[in-house]
């Protein structure tokens, strides 16, 4: 047989319906699907024993304990412990979110020193021994004075800043700091008014209070422990002081839009007001206090609701008004720090704020402004003294010469301006201990990354303005996933090269132990220790047993005017605070992005608020790209609109803008730190910066 | 009357959600996103894309400085019974695989990622944007992937996904329920966003039983549904005693008085499922 | 070189012609193939749309040639079993522009879907209460349909009708016919209107809901009925279209009279039909939901406002009518030729509207309108089956004896 084309052909047609008639395309599109269902490039979550771990969270000044569930060897959620009395099993998205910090892009993976230019991203690894070593070197060969070396701490107390604090003294600098907080002027408030003994703090008893009247904090977005305040934000009475509709202000009874950075006037005008009226606490004044009449008197000449409504905007009606409530609720207290409290407030605003609370009563009683005892370490720390104008050195240009970074990122947090920038970069060595990739630790010289708070043991003092001494431990959830070390050892290794004497512990987990003293069977055991109240009670205050509190009649300035010339930058900047933005060190993690409204940051843009009037005015529609100005930088920005700011300010959130970690966090709009400036309060020499003189241009 | 007795009886599990408390804080998004293992991107800043099984938004009463309000709505899947409740959902209906299907037995719209092959009809049928497309491949960066819980299986890309009331937890507190021979209780079985909503303001449980909480909020002179008018009939309540907030939950003619509550919309007219 | 394939007795310009002439159809394919290709491996993130617009471009393009489409189904209806005999001379092209169209749902849908490989699972896991169940079984019969109802057409092929099997195969189908002509119009009005009930049924879409009897929501009836309608004008429209480009002329006038009369008098009811339903939903179903008519219009991001409904029912529905109802405009070539343009394009607008506004309209009160701007992948796979439909037509034209009146028309003189 002769076989030809159309054979083939048949051949072929015969094979195709063969094939078709048989189970082979059935079963190979049955597997093409079960293919799809089990790509191997979609992850299958290994399975394993499912517990949990206790710890603590140190993304935020606030001491929530943590619940880390595990699954096996891996940490897959954090949720907020049951047992805490700060955030009884409920937790902050930036807590929650701290699982992709952990196994995060941005996580250092050891030791590095650098290898190219400084902020080029080119380092070569060492060994922890090389490290640690290059550190004792840089420390022992300091050239110029011993002031030179500035160490910045994330926490001003605890087990971890006293190392830090010796290794200073070893080489002979004190210049241990502290990032700044509004408790710092509190403090210094209360030792005029109340006494201090070192140690001691200002707590707000907010638990036990009916009424809170808030200047300027954002008490449900943040304000000091934030998920502790967001319940009270959602049970209390509250009245808001601030020039912007935050969700605090929404929330509350009464919203008082005074004009940016003046809510410390506002507090003397109603102080005044309760005077006028005669509303405050006569017997509480005439047993409890000193100074009442002087203080009376200048706060009648100076801060009547009517001299004061030239500077808060504030009509005398609704000061009374707030007066009238202020005074006619049971136990009110007035609590002070903007946003998110992470800005010092002038002295002269503090004062005012405690003189408020002391005309009610409100002081070293249930539901007011109280003292909150010394932690009791067995290894005292030395309190920085000078803390603001050391601070303000740090962004000095030839003040420093070596800085130390223990998670508080000065490069984010400390850049008010481009000035204050330059000054850090040219500091000619920096070391960071991050365990992140953060704007510091992109800019060091040397890296010695610590772990994070799920891969470490380690006491948080808590200092959140809670009415009682608190500290949580930070417990290992998790094997470090990368070559860190803990900071605590790794100071005490490079201590003992330095002085061994000051640093005699074999290593920290038996130091730890031995700081924390008398509380550390409960660190250990409940993973949270917490002090007794430390206000007397009932008759005993009556009697003016109790410590007496003096009205002081402030010396500095009460409101802090901003920076600027009103014909070139007509609008005003204040901040905006979120829970969903973690406006300290560390940026958001990518869950925490998510939660970001599209009306804050838009592909990569923030957006500026402001009052459709003002837009209007200066030619802006929603959605506009414009470059907001300040005389400390510029930043491109959109232009978003709500009624809620007041006409003339504009509104930029904080914490965004930074420029190190990974692709999914960092490059996420502008820093409204860096536009924000400097605003020193005389007194304390912090920067009490609460917004900056600004202009808003279409393109 | 129902007589059947508790253990057997089917569940309509639901959740009142109180406006007045919530601070609109994101926790519940970030605890859900961290539970049922949401993917990521590295721009999440474009809300059409970004998956967000349970979305607060922020909504205003309107007003000129100084007399506005906000007002935060979250917004998680509503699991709606559909017309007259009969587990007809406007997106269950039209799923053309089966890959969404009510539950009987809990009131909970499942998804069956494995199933779904993308056609998005569910979505066109959602009034409320509750589901999420992958229409990228889930990408962990580092070592992120670490991070996922074996509870929820991660979606490829090309399915939709959305809110399962974290039904995971449910069969967990059912399976361990079964052992020892009771119900499941209450507090056994709540949600990642109840659990982690700091200002307390998400209460979840069985909608039909009157030991639960929610029992008695959804009879709240407060409560109302998004959207009630449409007949989705949605299992999600909300709490306000702002009038204008109450408002925002559905659309009004200009001159309509909304002051009906829960399921006083009379259904009429026919056509569709 | 390819006179063997030539049907007799016609004329054929030059296959170097020819070939230059696919060029641009051949590069669109291409283009359109390698969005395809990157829509399927690298997913749908290639195109523009997002979760609120789930149903875009595609879901459109694909209601649109199913709905142009109909040509095929409604004139073969009328064909076999109304018997309007003369219709013979333009059944054949009929059935070939649906089958192209139905192809080119088929191929979008399978680049519309995100797991394509786990289509075939609207079959095996169907589920009866879904539109699009019932459109995927009725679409795909009805494709198959379309296929046998071309298969003979393909058999007249001068060379494959030399094999005798296929010759009697193609006599024997020819025999059957009807059988499957009533079979496809009934599978059509099925499936088309399910098409017009995927977004009827939508009942948290008040843009999209219709109210409806037992099941089917109006759109249901009207979505057949103007497929119906406007079906055969596309087809006379692309019969026109191949005249212009073969310069010929090749169906008889009594032929596009006849359609053009009955699309008129279906165009014509069905747009009263619109009407009514569109008042009735304005005034009756739509103020249940809350929202007034208009604000499905003035919202300041929908920026066609209410000129999108005028165009869709006056413009292009009351004037194609008008012209087609009326004898002597219809018989106006280029009168003709717009009423039936008109009619497609108002198909089309319809199909548009009732994809796009319910997914870009807000229905919760704090919701925003969304606009949508397909991406070139889009764009590029959906007109990948355009021009493939141009380059099957352009080859069955050249090689089948796709008019039966081209010979008796265009005689050709033996040289």
């Amino acid at each position: 047989m002769k076989i030809n084309r159309r054979h083939f052909l048949a051949l072929g047609m015969g094979a195709t319906a063969g094939t078709m008639l048989s189970p082979l395309p059935w079963k190979l599109t049955d597997d093409a699907s079960i293919w799809t269902q089990n790509w191997a490039w979609t992850p299958v979550p290994e399975i394993g024993e499912s517990y949990y771990a206790g710890g603590a969270c140190t993304l935020c000044p606030g001491g929530c304990s943590l619940s880390v569930r595990k699954v096996g060897t891996r940490v897959v959620k954090i949720e907020g412990n049951e047992e805490s009395p700060i955030n009884t099993g409920d937790l902050c998205g930036v807590g929650i979110s701290a699982t992709q910090l952990l196994y995060g892009p941005s996580r250092i993976e050891g030791p590095m020193i650098r290898a190219g230019k400084r902020g080029e991203g080119k380092w070569r690894r060492l060994s922890w021994e090389g490290a640690e070593a290059q550190l004792a070197e840089k420390l022992s060969a300091l050239s110029g004075s011993k002031k030179s070396v500035v160490a910045l701490s994330a926490s001003k107390q605890g087990s971890v800043a006293l190392l830090i604090q010796r290794l200073l003294a070893a080489v002979g600098s004190d210049r241990f700091l502290t990032l700044p907080s509004v408790h710092d002027t509190l403090e210094a408030a209360m030792a005029l008014t109340m006494g201090r003994e070192p140690g001691e703090g200002v707590g707000f008893d907010t638990e036990n209070t009916d009424l809170i009247l808030s200047l300027g904090s954002s008490v449900a977005e943040g304000w000091g422990s934030p998920v502790r305040m967001v319940k009270t934000a959602a049970a209390k009475t509250m009245i808001q002081v601030e020039p912007r509709l935050s969700t605090t202000a929404s929330m509350a009874d009464i919203w008082v839009p005074a004009k940016p950075g003046t809510e410390g006037v506002f507090a003397l005008s109603v102080a005044a007001a309760m005077i006028q009226e005669k509303l405050y606490d006569h017997l509480f004044v005439a047993t409890a206090t000193e100074g009442f009449d002087a203080f009376s008197a200048w706060l009648l000449e100076n801060y009547t609701p009517k001299k004061a409504e030239a500077v808060t905007g504030v009509s005398p009606a609704l000061v009374k008004k707030v007066a009238v409530a202020f005074a006619g609720a049971r136990r009110p207290v007035a609590i002070c720090g903007r946003g998110k409290g992470d800005t010092p407030i002038s002295l002269a605003e503090a004062l005012s704020v405690f003189a408020l609370n002391a005309l009610k009563g409100s002081v070293q009683r249930d539901g007011g402004l109280v003292k909150v005892g010394a932690i009791p370490y067995t290894l005292a720390m030395a309190e920085t003294d000078d803390l603001g104008a050391k601070l303000a050195a740090v962004t000095e240009k030839g003040r420093t010469e070596l800085l130390m970074d223990w998670g508080t990122n000065p490069f984010y947090t400390l850049a008010t301006s481009q000035e204050a920038a330059d000054a850090l970069a040219a500091i000619p060595t920096i070391i960071s201990f991050s365990p992140y990739m953060d704007e510091t630790a992109a800019m060091a010289d040397l890296i010695l990354p610590d772990h994070t708070h799920l891969e470490k043991i380690q006491d948080v003092p808590v200092r959140a303005g809670l009415e009682r001494p608190l500290v949580t431990l930070a417990q290992p959830a998790v094997d470090p996933v990368m070559t860190t070390k803990h900071t605590g050892e790794m100071l005490i290794s490079v201590g003992k090269e330095l002085d061994a004497d000051a640093f005699p512990w074999d290593d920290y987990e038996s130091y730890l132990e031995e700081s924390c003293g008398e509380m550390w069977e409960a660190l250990s055991e409940g993973g949270l220790w917490q002090g007794d109240i430390a206000w007397k009670r009932g008759l005993e205050r009556m009697l003016g047993t109790s410590d007496r509190f003096t009205f002081v009649i402030p010396e500095g300035p009460v409101f802090l005017s901003a920076n600027g010339d009103a014909s070139r930058y007509p609008l005003t900047l204040v901040p905006r605070s979120s829970l969903r933005i973690s406006s300290g060190a560390v940026a958001d993690a990518p869950f925490t992005m998510k939660t970001i409204e599209d009306t804050v940051l838009l592909k990569g843009v923030s957006l500026v608020e402001m009052n459709p009037v003002t837009a209007k005015e200066a030619g802006l529609h929603e959605g506009d790209t414009a470059t907001l100005t300040t005389s400390f930088g510029m930043v491109p920005v959109k232009v978003t609109l709500f009624d809620g700011v007041m006409p003339g300010v504009v509104a930029l959130s904080k914490g965004l803008g930074h420029t190190a970690f990974d692709e999914y966090i960092g490059g996420k709009g502008s820093s409204y730190t860096a536009l924000s400036g400097a605003m020193v309060d005389s007194a304390t020499g912090f920067n009490c910066t609460w917004g900056a003189r600004a202009s808003l241009k279409r393109g | 009357m129902n007589t059947e007795p508790k253990e057997t009886r089917a569940k309509k599990f639901g959740m009142v959600i109180d406006l007045d408390k919530c601070t609109g804080c994101g926790s519940c998004m970030v605890a859900c996103s961290s539970e049922n293992n949401v993917p990521v991107r590295k721009d999440e800043s474009d809300k059409l894309l970004s998956a967000t099984w349970i979305r607060v938004y922020r909504i205003t009463n309107g007003k000129e400085f100084p007399d506005t309000e906000i007002c935060y709505f979250p917004r998680p899947c509503m699991h709606c019974g559909g017309k007259n409740d009969d587990g007809h959902s406007p997106c269950v209906s039209v799923c053309p695989a089966t890959a969404t299907d009510y539950d009987h037995s809990t009131g909970i719209v499942s998804q069956i990622y494995t199933r779904c092959f993308g056609c998005r009809y569910c979505m066109a049928a959602c009034p409320y944007h509750a589901r999420y497309f992958n229409w990228w491949d889930p990408i962990w960066p580092a070592k992120i992937e670490e991070s996922l819980s074996p509870d929820v299986s991660p979606r490829m890309r090309g399915v939709v996904e959305k809110c399962s009331f974290c039904f995971h937890r449910y069969q967990k507190a059912k399976d361990k329920a079964y052992i020892e021979e009771r119900d499941v209780e209450e507090m056994e079985y709540q949600t990642a966003c109840t659990q982690a909503c700091p200002s307390g303001a998400i209460t979840f449980g069985d909608l039909d039983n009157p030991d639960h909480a929610v029992y008695t909020l959804k009879q709240d002179k407060r409560a109302f549904r998004l959207l009630e008018r449409l007949h989705t009939n949605p299992k999600v309540y909300y709490l306000s005693a702002r009038s204008w907030v109450k408002r925002a939950g559905d659309n009004y003619v200009s001159s309509e008085e909304p002051t009906k509550g829960p399921g006083a919309y009379k259904l009429e007219g026919h056509g569709g499922h | 070189m390819d006179s063997a394939l030539i049907p007799e007795g016609v004329e054929r310009c030059s296959f170097k012609r020819f070939t230059l002439g696919m060029i641009i159809p051949a590069a669109l394919v291409i283009w359109g193939l390698y969005a395809a290709y990157l829509c399927w491996f690298k997913g749908l993130n290639q195109t523009n749309m997002n979760d609120s617009y789930g149903f875009a471009l595609w879901i459109w393009a694909d209601l649109a040639v199913i709905a142009v489409g109909g040509g095929a189904f409604f004139t073969g209806f009328l064909r076999y079993v109304v018997g309007k005999d003369e219709l013979k001379n333009i059944i054949n092209f009929a059935v070939l522009v649906g089958f192209c169209c139905y192809c080119s749902a088929m191929l979008i849908l399978a680049i519309d879907i995100g797991q394509p490989l786990r289509g075939w699972f609207i079959f095996w896991h169907a589920n009866v209460h879904s539109m699009l169940t019932e459109v995927a079984f009725c679409l795909s019969l009805y494709l198959t349909v379309l296929a046998i109802e071309y298969l003979p057409l393909l058999l007249e092929n001068r060379k494959l009708d030399q094999v005798p099997f296929f010759h009697n195969l193609g006599h024997n189908m020819h025999e059957v016919m009807a059988v499957f002509a009533a079979t496809g119009a009934f599978l059509s009005c099925f499936h088309q209107g399910s098409l017009g009930g995927v977004t009827g049924v939508l009942y948290g879409r008040p843009f999209g809901m219709r109210e409806g009897i037992f099941i089917w929501p109006w759109t249901f009836f009207l979505y057949t009925w103007s497929a119906a309608a406007c079906g055969p004008c596309f087809t006379m429209l692309s019969c026109k279209i191949t005249e212009m480009i073969t310069g010929k002329k090749l169906v008889k006038d009594n032929v596009y009279n006849l359609l053009a009369k009955i699309s008129g008098w279906m165009l014509g009811t069905y747009i009263v039909a619109k009407i009514a339903d569109t008042l009735w939903w304005a005034i009756v179903t739509v103020p249940t939901t809350g929202f007034t008519f208009m604000e499905f219009y003035n919202n300041s991001n929908n920026f066609h406002g209410l000129w999108i409904l005028i165009l869709e029912i006056g413009v292009c529905g009351l004037l194609p009518v008008a012209i087609l109802v009326r004898k002597k405009w219809r018989e106006n070539s280029s009168l003709f030729f717009t009423a039936i343009l008109l009619a497609v394009i108002g198909v089309c607008v319809n199909r548009w509207v009732m994809v796009m506004q319910p997914m870009a309209m807000p229905v919760m009160t704090f919701d925003q309108w969304v606009l949508y701007l397909p991406s070139w992948q889009e764009w590029a796979t959906t007109i990948l089956p355009v021009a493939g439909g141009i380059i099957i037509i352009a080859l069955s034209y050249r090689y089948l004896p796709v008019f039966p009146q081209e010979r008796e028309l265009n005689p050709v003189e033996k040289s």
